[in-house]
């Protein structure tokens, strides 16, 4: 039985339960509301933000939804670094798509959805100089140069990796 | 301004998405309100230019920086103000470290049953986070080697580092003399520590050997406490300054007769202390355990403060321990009985004194033990450890201090019979719980968390004497927590840790170590070329970022270095050093690429030896020895070069100098110089030592040849000690030797390997040469028409050759190589009568020249 989505900008998305429900959220609201054909009001979300969303939860529809049970010590670790080739280039989008994908995965629960998008934010601040992050992300350095100096100073450790 | 983050973080992240939004307007307006408090305009305008992820929620945020270690997260606090104070916040840090180290994910999940692991060294969790990401890459990628030295010719298992963190104290088993060594640079000092008294020259009969000792240390004072076998107890205290000798002069006091055991004393330690409650590292007392069934705890003066009661069984007993923080003191008889001692008056006479009696459960009632079957670890807290050597067993002994009873559980050890135990009690700011490690003889290492409560254990009879004083229930059951195999085969014989990282040391002489949380390998020490007599590694000290380990006769020094890629970093132009510092740079760059190099090439070598061993087995197959393969060799490449025309000489000789060929040259004789570790497990095999390869043998001859009996208190070096400021004329020396080699033999064409007077002068020599030798012996490619022919002629050159004993020196010129080739030229005259020698020899030159090049370019 499709779901009816509506999004902030009163777009509508019919879409499968089964895909639905990869958000938590939404799964939740099915539960509470029962059958029902009311559509579900997303105002936290965009159309485009939620067709990209849709996207990802189509395509993993059929994942074992992630349980509490802790992970063995190397799949942690794994999680840590590796996003599948599909996911990547899902997430290959521009800052802003990034920035509202990850809080609507947030705003929806879609845990691994939320985990792909900030494990991209962390690899693109991996291994860069602060300048280098200043640029990518657009940031304003407001340090003085003795500020600058000092910080320079405290993060000497770092240099030695 | 500064409380912003911190007041966000104190909210619960279980709020979710409806205080969201509230969540990052309060994080706005405190960003804003950091600039400028007044204008809302100006807000919305900045509001709008703000980055993507200053933007961000504090949980999204925090979820981000939960992916990135240490230096990512420095970088971050570099970028901006905001950033500097999201970063000035403990909680990022520690939910950083939790998910990078513990796998905790950072929204998730709360728990991880690696806690227990985490032993906290550091106040906060940012320096936390820091410091173990720093020293695990320390120990993972430090490209130093270790050192070696003996101190004696005899193992010296007991090894005590003073508070300097470089001079160690070392003594053999039965604590004869303890010498100072400096294992770094494998410095001996003259002199050691006897049990003597002021004037005496040797110790007397009582005292020699002594039945036992132990060492304690405080800055320069050392302490060194040894039990005769009268009964007797001696302190000698001595001052140690960093360049000072042990002195024979240093008082010693030694117990009165009405104080001392009526019999051999077993063991003798010095009492614990919690480190958080020590004053000093140095102990007031220690305590033995005797033949006369008696315990007594003494004080720095030889006095005896207190004597047990007999032991209840009536036997003597073998092992005692004191922890005057907790004031509990702990014996085992050599029937098994544990007796704890709770409250002893040593210091105060305060509390009564009571006692807890428990019983090992042997399997056979009627064994003996002995200090040396008997493990035994005393967990001040709460609990004993002990493990009967041959018993499929160890068990945990927890004494309870509010009913005064003793618990008895079974630990499951790993796979096979235990070899190994270590106890790891907090040493950090909070109170961690007590680990304990076990090692079997499969390399299995198993760890279990001592806070942890046993499970009961269904249906196991509780093995109770009748002659029990205390009943001990045996009905519980304590499961490793991890278990990890650490090597593929060897019993693991000592285990250390440092909180950070602990290390294995097996009967292979093999010491792996392992991050103590994540339990993945950080780094192995492949020390097996120092096993003498079956004994592997026997006692492992880690201390800080050191490894000691007392291995065969040696004593094994290993530290953690400094990581090239700062030195990349700085070559960058990120800081422009001082010329003399550039200088300095530049030294130490050209010595962390020699170092790995040199790590490079000592991966490539061992298939090289692999190689020729399999070549031998090959010859030993077809039933050939070595000089008739020589000499079919010999015979092959003549045959061809018959073949090719005899005087090509441009053509032919231009193959040995191809790259592979000059490059495993060249790599042979770098890592037969100067790398230690590489070719460790050579000189183990009993092969090598009939193979001509010199390279492997001269070292393994250097390493077996007879120590010299005067040389204790002198350096010995073996394996070479390679420091970074030494490592220059090491490097340097070697990297120009085998240039100059290899320039050489581009000089002399025609005698590029062969002719050792004047170019290899007694140290270089190329192993593939007699690889190559052999590998055309069983070329198939022989034409055996010619053979007999030829074979006559040849044979009686090599035979009469192979004659003169230094021939397989003369082939692989190694320190003879002079010599043997004079030898190798007068037989070769002798031997050939037809042909003009000049001829001859040109001819056989030229003969080994092609079967080695044929051998290179095979193995290229």
């Amino acid at each position: 039985m499709p779901v009816l989505l509506v999004t902030s900008d009163n777009e509508q998305f019919r879409v499968e339960k089964v895909v639905a429900q990869r958000s938590v959220l939404i799964k939740n609201m099915l539960e509470d509301v029962g059958e029902s054909d009311q559509p579900i009001p997303l105002p936290n979300v965009t159309a485009p933000v939620l067709k990209k969303v849709l996207e990802y939860c189509d395509h993993h529809q059929t994942d074992p939804l992630p349980t509490g049970d802790e992970p063995s010590a190397d799949e942690s670790r794994k999680r840590t670094t590796d996003i599948s080739e599909w996911d990547q280039k899902f997430i290959t989008v521009d800052q802003e798509m990034l920035f509202e994908i990850i809080l609507a995965a947030n705003y929806l629960d879609i845990k691994p959805l939320l985990d792909v998008g900030c494990k991209t934010v962390a690899n693109m601040i991996k291994g860069k100089s602060p300048e280098e992050i200043r640029k990518l992300f657009n940031i304003v350095n407001d340090f003085t140069p003795e500020e600058e100096a000092q910080i320079k100073k405290e993060n000497e450790w770092a240099e030695d990796r | 301004m500064h409380s912003s983050p911190n007041r966000i973080s104190k909210k619960s992240k279980n709020q979710k998405a409806t205080s969201q939004n509230a969540r990052i307007s309060a994080q706005h307006e405190s960003a804003i309100s950091k600039s400028s408090n007044s204008q809302l305009t100006d807000a919305i305008v900045r509001e709008a230019r703000r980055s993507v992820l200053e933007r961000f929620p504090y949980e999204t945020l925090t979820h981000i920086t939960s992916y990135l270690q240490p230096p990512a997260l420095a970088s971050l606090s570099a970028v901006s103000s905001w950033f500097k104070e999201y970063l000035s916040d403990d909680v990022v840090w520690k939910l950083a470290l939790f998910a990078n180290i513990l796998g905790i994910h950072p929204e998730h999940q709360k728990h991880s049953s690696r806690a227990f692991l985490l032993r906290r060294t550091e106040s906060t969790w940012k320096l936390e986070y820091i410091v173990r990401f720093q020293s695990i890459t320390r120990w993972n990628q430090s490209r130093t080697s270790f050192t070696a030295h003996h101190p004696l010719r005899i193992p010296v298992p007991n090894l005590h580092l003073l508070s300097d963190g470089e001079s160690l104290l070392a003594a053999p088993e039965h604590f004869s003399w303890v010498f100072k060594t400096v294992p770094s640079t494998g410095k001996i000092y003259k002199g050691q520590y006897q049990p003597t008294l002021l004037n005496q020259a040797h110790p007397l009969n009582d005292w020699s050997p002594p039945t036992a000792g132990a060492i304690a240390s405080e800055n320069n004072i050392v302490k060194i406490i040894w039990a005769s076998q009268s009964g007797d107890v001696m302190v000698k205290t001595a001052q140690m300054h960093n360049d000072s000798k042990p002195l024979r002069r240093a008082p010693a006091v030694v117990s009165s007769v009405e104080d001392r055991h009526t019999g051999l004393i077993n063991s003798i330690s010095w009492a614990t202390t919690v480190p958080k409650h020590a004053k000093s590292r140095m102990p007031d007392y220690f305590i033995t355990a005797a033949e006369d069934g008696r315990v007594k705890i003494w004080n720095t003066s030889c006095v005896a403060v207190w004597t047990s009661p007999p032991s209840p069984d009536g036997k003597s007993f073998i092992r005692a321990e004191f922890d005057l923080s907790v004031n509990i003191a702990v014996a085992v008889s050599e029937k098994g009985t544990i007796v704890t001692w709770i409250h002893p008056p040593v210091e105060d006479t305060l509390g009564e004194m009571s006692t807890l009696i428990a019983n090992i459960p042997l399997e056979d009632s009627n064994r003996r033990l002995s200090k040396s079957t008997l493990k035994l670890l005393f967990d001040p807290g709460s609990s004993i450890i002990v493990h009967v050597q041959e018993e499929a067993h160890a068990y945990r002994f927890d004494y309870n201090l509010i009913d005064m009873q003793m618990e008895c559980s079974i630990i499951a050890g790993p796979l096979g019979p235990i070899t190994a135990m270590e106890l790891s009690t907090s040493k950090g700011p909070t109170n961690d719980s007590p680990i304990l490690m076990i090692g079997d003889s499969l390399s299995h290492l198993s760890i279990y968390d001592l806070s942890k409560g046993t499970t009961p254990l269904a249906d196991t009879p509780s093995q109770t004497r009748p002659d029990e004083p205390v009943e001990v229930a045996m009905q519980k059951i304590m499961t490793p927590n991890f278990s990890i195999s650490t090597h593929e085969y060897g019993a693991i014989t000592s285990i250390a840790t440092n909180g950070l990282v602990f290390a294995v040391g097996n009967e292979m002489g093999i010491i792996t170590v392992w991050d103590a949380v994540t339990l993945s390998s950080v780094r192995t020490i492949d020390a097996s070329s120092l096993v003498k007599n079956g004994i592997g590694v026997i006692t492992l000290l880690c201390q800080k970022e050191q490894l000691i380990a007392s291995v065969g006769n040696a004593v094994v020094h290993w530290r953690t270095g400094n990581l090239s890629s700062r030195f990349k970093k700085l070559g960058k132009g990120t800081k422009v050093p001082s010329s003399r510092g550039k200088f300095l740079d530049e030294y130490q760059r050209a010595i962390l690429e020699s170092q790995a190099e040199l790590e490079l090439t000592s991966k490539r070598v061992p298939p090289v030896v692999f190689s020729e061993q399999e070549q031998m087995a090959a010859l030993r197959a077809l039933g050939l020895d070595e000089s008739s393969a020589v000499e079919y060799a010999l015979m092959v490449s003549h045959d061809e070069a018959a073949y090719q025309g005899l005087f090509e000489v441009e053509d032919s000789v231009s193959v040995p100098q191809s790259p592979t060929g000059t490059a495993t040259s060249i790599n042979t004789d770098l890592t037969a110089s100067t790398t230690p570790s590489a070719p460790a497990s050579a000189s183990t095999h009993e092969d090598v030592h009939n193979m001509p390869s010199s390279p492997w043998k001269s070292r393994s001859m250097s390493k077996l040849s007879p120590p010299n009996p005067r040389a204790i208190g002198k350096v010995q070096l073996s394996p070479p000690y390679r420091a970074e400021a030494m490592g220059v004329g090491v490097e340097k020396r070697s990297s120009i030797g085998s240039m100059k080699t290899g320039s050489e033999s581009e000089k002399e064409e025609l005698f590029p390997r062969i002719s050792p007077p004047n170019t290899n002068k007694g140290s270089h020599s190329s192993t593939p040469l007699v690889s190559g030798v052999s590998t055309s012996a069983t070329n198939p490619r022989a034409t055996p028409s010619k053979g007999p022919v030829l074979s006559t002629k040849w044979s009686s050159i090599v035979k009469s050759s192979t004659l003169s004993p230094s021939f397989s020196g003369g082939a692989s010129p190694g320190g003879k190589g002079g010599t043997s080739s004079r030898s190798w030229h007068s037989s070769h005259v002798s031997g050939t009568t037809s042909t003009p020698i000049q001829d001859e020899d040109a001819q056989l030159q030229f003969a080994l020249e092609l079967s080695l090049a044929e051998a290179l370019s095979r193995q290229g």
